[in-house]
């Protein structure tokens, strides 16, 4: 996924850049384009292993452990929850035999979306890969750092915990993944551009219950989220000025993950994809005929960037075309981070309004 | 524009004299606050970029005994698990010492990306702003190199099997360093991923932002602040408290770089002396307030009564002083600049080497634009409404005074006894006795009037003196003024004197040597060798110094064989042994140990046997024998040494030969090493005593001034005198003894003010500013130069001729 390679690559280097005091990061020499040198790159296909590939990919450069989930209290207070761990590796291999070792770099986000407190807030994280400090672990799966975690005692990922706790808010959910494992793109293999690909695979439905915690005040909850996982050493093209991406869960039980570049050429991207997932959990990749993104309404926030939270869709799915309509659950569900994006829940609606499921979007490169 | 403001204006033009002084008076005010923001600001900002790159951004640093990754750790998941714990960050670190390339290297490791997000300026700094750090020194495949370290960029350091490039050679005020990552650090240290040293710590603190603001409007004036106290981090953080957090004791960053807040300390001394003048400049706004009030006393009265308020009278009055002040404040800016550039020259160009400044850059300053604007303004708007309240409403001070001098006892007394009070507390004592002293001129006026009564001697003495003792309005200001600036010119002179005479007596014991030799870039120990041989040499000393650190507190440790003559030059009767140390004052009142205490070091513990001055140490020093270099963990490696010749023995070609020989070594004789000493010394007061001189020169203007006035009150008076017969040279004389009588007044009570200013700079303000105490001496050069020189300009002010100035009632009008 270019989106959040773009994402990772961008919030890596300037968290690195500004946490690493003394150094300055040079950005182009941290992570530069051509720097790659010694990295694994996804090239061709290759065959999933589970439970190792829940694991890391240290020989690749970027890497993300991505969960959403979309929830409700017993009195119908909707709740979006987001915890993304990013990995970025500075060096191929170790620099040194020492669990201070800095050649792997983590960062984390976890945000809560609190529909009717009309709250977005967020938290940011950082640290290198110490066994103390943050890592992910294949078997028993564990994705960690400092206090925030996402854990299974099982190689399946089943009776997963993600826990987390800010300044203002905590996590504490179990998840059941619903849904087996999809592959995105070309089996897995997920092409970036030309020569440029990654490998992505999702579980596009788990059940969720647990509880939430917003400024002092606990609730009980329940949902679905969505895991992404992805690896690679590619970059991004330097036409591409930003993405919007959407995970979206219907009521009916189909899921569908889309997303749309932006170029400088004001053309499509060729390389815009997507996956719709029967109820079954069968996949069905998407290309650019497949499917139609177009913003309805946009908001702009007080530093003026206008976001597009409002959006037309039309899918052709096996089963024949689908129109709906995608809206922001809340308009500033900006993350406040050291990269400024905005990601957070939407309600997915009919042609008449009428709710048909929910997800979460991506925007990316407004400024 | 209104009528009665352009009423002003003519009288103002109609006293042009007085008009000009005050001007002065103000603009030299200004200018003394702009010149030492200037500096000020220049040296912070040279400080603040100098911040070593592993504290930036840090409020505090973290201990325990032992301390381990894993405590480290627990804490860190403590913070975690407790969100509303004030704490932003915990950032792991490793120091230690490492002998590289045959010299002690102070080796520093830190999780950069466990530190707060500091300003990227930081980073630069560390580059010496050549750009920006290499993500090697991130990951430690490569360091940051102090400069001291005579290393450049891109060049390698072969350690402990490794090869490091250096990145950056950067001025950390370390000494010789390097900077690094944790995992290197550890590395070089030989210390295994469990060992740490400290945890550094950034506290959330709502007052920061305020804190700073402050500092850029007053910078350095942090430094007079009372001192955050060290606690413990339960005491910072009580969410954590259950979590263990009452074992780590927590020490504020600054304490970390003493040299900075040293060099701070300096500025808040010349902050509150750049200050004095334009007290001064108040006391001259008051008084010129007070006779151009006189003087239109009838037309303002007539207007009165025909109609205009007090308030519209007073309007008219203030904007004058108002359009004074504007003019002063932009002739004090340039000034200010003007000055600030004299003054460095004065320090020999020290100074600049802090920090550099000029026009353009200091122009966006809105800091020393308000700074100034508010001080011109200031100054006269306060001195015109005083002088129109006292002299319109004929409001009497006195018993304002009465409720305020008990209020300034109890200023001073607690500035004085409580040491918590700081840098601050020093300087409000002395404002507090400045004061007071203020406050008895009026009393002593009167005390002279009343034993004045019966006094005999020639007329026109007598006339004189009654002059002086009949016009406390008139004179009363001029006086205090002139004594404040006269008393702070006696308790500054007295005490650089005794800080003089104590500093050579350091010398005279301390420079025991013959020849002193550094040999920081050459071989030490062959040129020790070829010392040795030499048959005019009777006894050499070697000396080693590194960075450390002793109960968590910076330290510069010293090292050297300290046999019975060694000892002798710090007044310890009797060899070092292994398990003694010696220290500087500094040190002693910063942990507060005296002589029998006993310091914990990394094996086993250091007795302290004795104290020594340490004038001028930024850093608390302690000196052991090269025996207990092993419980300190510091490998022994000497780069100085002292040459004791024997009689007769001919220094100046010893020098000579090694000078031919090692050609890398620094060497001076004790003579010249004494005067560079002293030298030093001097250039560092220069600064104090120029703006002293500033202050006075204000305060002759305002005597100028008073007299002036006096003598054209007294212009019927020497009128009818003259056609009574009083010669020419008799009015002469008059005007000689009245300036007289007002300087020797004035000299009276500034010299008891200027002996207790001198007492508490040495045993007060320098202790709480340096760490160390002066002994107060009392040499004729310090107490009677200034007040010859007060006196002096009395007499000038006098004999001057006054100006023709009208602005009476009818030529106002």
């Amino acid at each position: 996924m270019r989106r959040l390679e773009r994402i990772v690559l961008g919030m890596l280097l300037a968290a690195a850049a500004a946490a690493a005091s003394a150094a300055e990061v040079r950005l182009g020499e941290l992570l530069g384009e051509t720097d790659t040198a010694g990295f694994l790159r996804a090239e061709t296909p290759r065959p999933f292993r589970f439970p190792d590939d829940h694991g890391p990919h240290p020989r690749y450069r970027s890497e993300w452990w991505y969960l959403t989930a979309s929830l409700e209290s017993a009195s119908g207070e909707a709740f979006g929850v987001q915890f993304t761990l990013f990995r970025q590796a500075l060096r191929p291999a170790p620099v040194f035999e020492s669990p201070w070792d800095a050649s792997q770099v983590y960062l984390a986000h976890l945000a809560i979306t609190d529909v009717a407190g009309g709250r977005h807030l967020e938290a940011e994280r950082l640290a290198r890969a110490h066994p103390r400090l943050a890592g992910v672990e294949a078997a028993p799966f564990r994705a960690h750092l400092d206090g925030w975690e996402l854990a299974a005692d099982r190689p399946d990922l089943q009776a997963l915990t993600l826990s987390g706790t800010a300044e203002r808010f905590a996590v504490r959910l179990r998840l059941n993944p619903v849904k087996p494992v999809v592959l995105q793109g070309n089996d897995g293999l997920s092409p970036k551009g030309p020569g440029q690909a990654s490998y992505y695979y999702s579980i596009p439905r788990l059940a969720v219950t647990g509880e939430v915690r917003v400024d002092g005040r606990s609730r009980a909850v329940t949902g679905r989220a969505w895991l992404d996982r992805e690896w690679s050493t590619s970059v991004l093209g330097e036409q591409q000025s930003g993405w919007d991406w959407f995970a979206l869960q219907l009521d009916d039980g189909a899921d569908v993950m889309m997303f749309r570049l932006r170029n400088d050429t004001g053309l499509r991207d060729p390389y815009d994809q997507g996956l719709w997932v029967d109820p079954d959990g069968l996949g069905h990749p998407l290309r650019v005929p497949d499917f139609r993104l177009e913003p309805l309404r946009y908001w702009q926030d007080p530093d003026g960037v206008r976001w597009p939270v409002a959006w037309k869709a039309s899918v052709m799915t096996p089963q024949g075309p689908r129109r709906f309509q995608i809206h922001a659950a809340l308009d500033d569900q900006r993350m406040d981070t050291l990269i400024r994006y905005w990601e957070g829940m939407v309600r997915v609606v009919d042609d008449d309004g009428r709710r048909i499921g929910t997800g979460y979007m991506e925007l990316t490169g407004y400024d | 524009m209104s009528l009665l403001f352009r009423s002003q204006l003519r009288f103002v033009r109609h006293a042009p004299w007085s008009a000009a002084t005050a001007l002065l008076g103000v603009a030299l005010g200004v200018a003394s606050v702009a010149a030492v923001h200037l500096i000020s600001a220049a040296v912070v900002r040279s400080l603040d970029e100098r911040t070593p790159s592993h504290l930036a951004g840090l409020t505090h640093v973290l201990e325990r005994t032992p301390l381990s990754a894993d405590d480290y750790f627990r804490l860190r998941a403590a913070w975690r698990a407790h969100p509303d714990a004030p704490i932003e960050a915990l950032v792991p670190m490793v120091e230690g010492h490492r002998l590289i390339d045959g010299r002690q290297t102070l080796v520093l490791g830190v999780d950069w990306l466990a530190m707060p997000s500091p300003p990227l300026d930081a980073a630069r700094a560390d580059a010496g702003e050549s750009g920006a750090v290499s993500s090697d020194v991130l990951l430690g495949e490569a360091v940051v190199a102090d400069r001291t370290l005579g290393r450049a960029a891109g060049e390698r350091i072969e350690a402990v099997g490794r090869s490091v490039r250096i990145d950056t050679v950067a001025d950390t005020a370390l000494g010789p360093a390097l900077i690094t990552d944790i995992a290197l650090a550890q590395h070089l240290l030989g210390l295994g991923p469990e060992t740490l040293s400290r945890v550094g710590l950034e506290l959330d603190d709502p007052w920061q932002p305020w804190r700073e603001r402050l500092d850029r409007l007053m910078p350095g004036f942090a430094a007079g602040l009372p001192r955050a106290r060290a606690g413990t981090l339960a005491e910072l953080a009580p969410e954590l408290e259950r979590a263990g957090a009452d074992e780590w004791r927590a020490r504020p960053v600054v304490a970390e770089r003493p040299e900075a807040e040293f060099a701070r300390a300096v500025l808040f001394n010349l902050g509150s002396l750049g200050t004095l003048a334009l007290l001064v400049a108040w006391f001259l706004i008051y008084q010129i307030g007070l006779i151009w009030l006189r003087r239109q006393r009838l037309l303002l009265e007539r207007l009165h009564a025909v109609g205009v308020d007090h308030r519209a009278l007073r309007r008219s009055f203030l904007s004058v002083f108002l359009t004074l002040g504007a003019l002063a404040t932009l002739l004090g800016l340039v000034g200010g600049f003007v000055l600030a550039r004299l003054l460095i020259a004065l320090t020999g160009g020290g100074l600049t080497e802090a920090g550099s400044f000029g026009i353009g850059r200091a122009l966006p300053d809105v800091w020393l634009l308000a700074k100034a604007v508010g001080s011109g303004l200031g100054v006269c708007l306060l001195g015109g409404l005083a002088a129109f309240a006292r002299e319109w409403h004929e409001r009497n001070w006195s018993s304002a005074w009465r409720l305020f001098a008990p209020a300034l006892l109890v200023l001073l007394a607690l500035g004085l006894a409580l040491e918590s009070t700081g840098v601050l507390g020093g300087f409000l004592a002395i404002l507090s006795m400045s004061l007071l002293a203020v406050a008895l001129v009026t009393p002593l006026l009167g005390l002279l009037r009343r034993r004045m009564s019966g006094a005999r001697g020639p007329l026109w003495l007598r006339l004189a003196l009654r002059d002086v003792a009949w016009y406390p309005r008139l004179l009363g200001v001029a006086l205090a003024a002139l004594s404040l600036a006269v008393a702070t010119s006696i308790g500054i002179a007295l005490m650089v004197e005794s800080f003089r005479l104590d500093f050579e007596r350091m010398l005279d014991v301390r420079l025991a040597g013959d020849l002193y030799l550094d040999a920081a870039d050459a071989d030490s120990d062959a040129l020790e060798r070829w010392l040795a041989a030499r048959p005019e040499v009777a006894r050499l000393q070697a000396y080693g110094a590194v960075r450390s650190r002793i109960a968590g507190v910076p330290v510069e440790l010293g090292y050297t064989r300290f046999d019975a003559a060694e000892s002798a030059r710090y007044r310890h009767p009797r060899p070092l042994g292994s398990d003694e140390a010696l220290i500087s004052e500094r040190l002693a009142r910063d942990l507060d140990v005296a002589p029998g205490d006993v310091l914990p070091v990394a094996r086993g513990a250091l007795t302290v046997v004795g104290t020594f001055p340490g004038f001028g140490d930024p850093l608390g020093r302690v000196l052991v024998d090269v025996a207990a270099l092993d419980r300190l963990q510091v490998p022994a490696a000497f780069d100085r040494i002292t040459v004791h010749l024997k009689p007769r023995a001919d220094a100046a070609e010893l020098a000579a030969r090694v000078r031919e020989r090692f050609p890398a070594v620094r060497l001076e004789s004790r003579a010249e090493l004494r005067a560079e000493v002293l030298r030093v010394f001097d250039r560092t007061f220069a600064i104090t005593r120029a703006l002293t001189l500033v202050a006075l020169l204000v305060a002759v203007v305002g005597t100028y001034n008073a007299l002036t006035a006096l003598r054209l009150q007294q212009a019927s008076t020497t009128r009818l005198l003259r056609a009574q017969g009083m010669s020419g040279r008799e009015l002469r004389q008059i005007a000689l003894v009245r300036a007289l009588g007002v300087g020797g007044l004035a000299m009276l009570l500034a010299l008891p003010l200027g002996l207790a200013m001198a007492w508490t700079l040495c045993t007060v303000i320098n202790p709480r500013s340096f760490g160390w105490s002066i002994e107060l001496h009392l040499p004729a050069s310090g107490w009677l130069l200034p007040l010859v020189l007060g006196l002096a300009a009395a007499l000038v002010a006098g004999a001057l001729p006054a100006p023709r100035e009208r602005g009476t009632l009818h030529e106002a009008a």
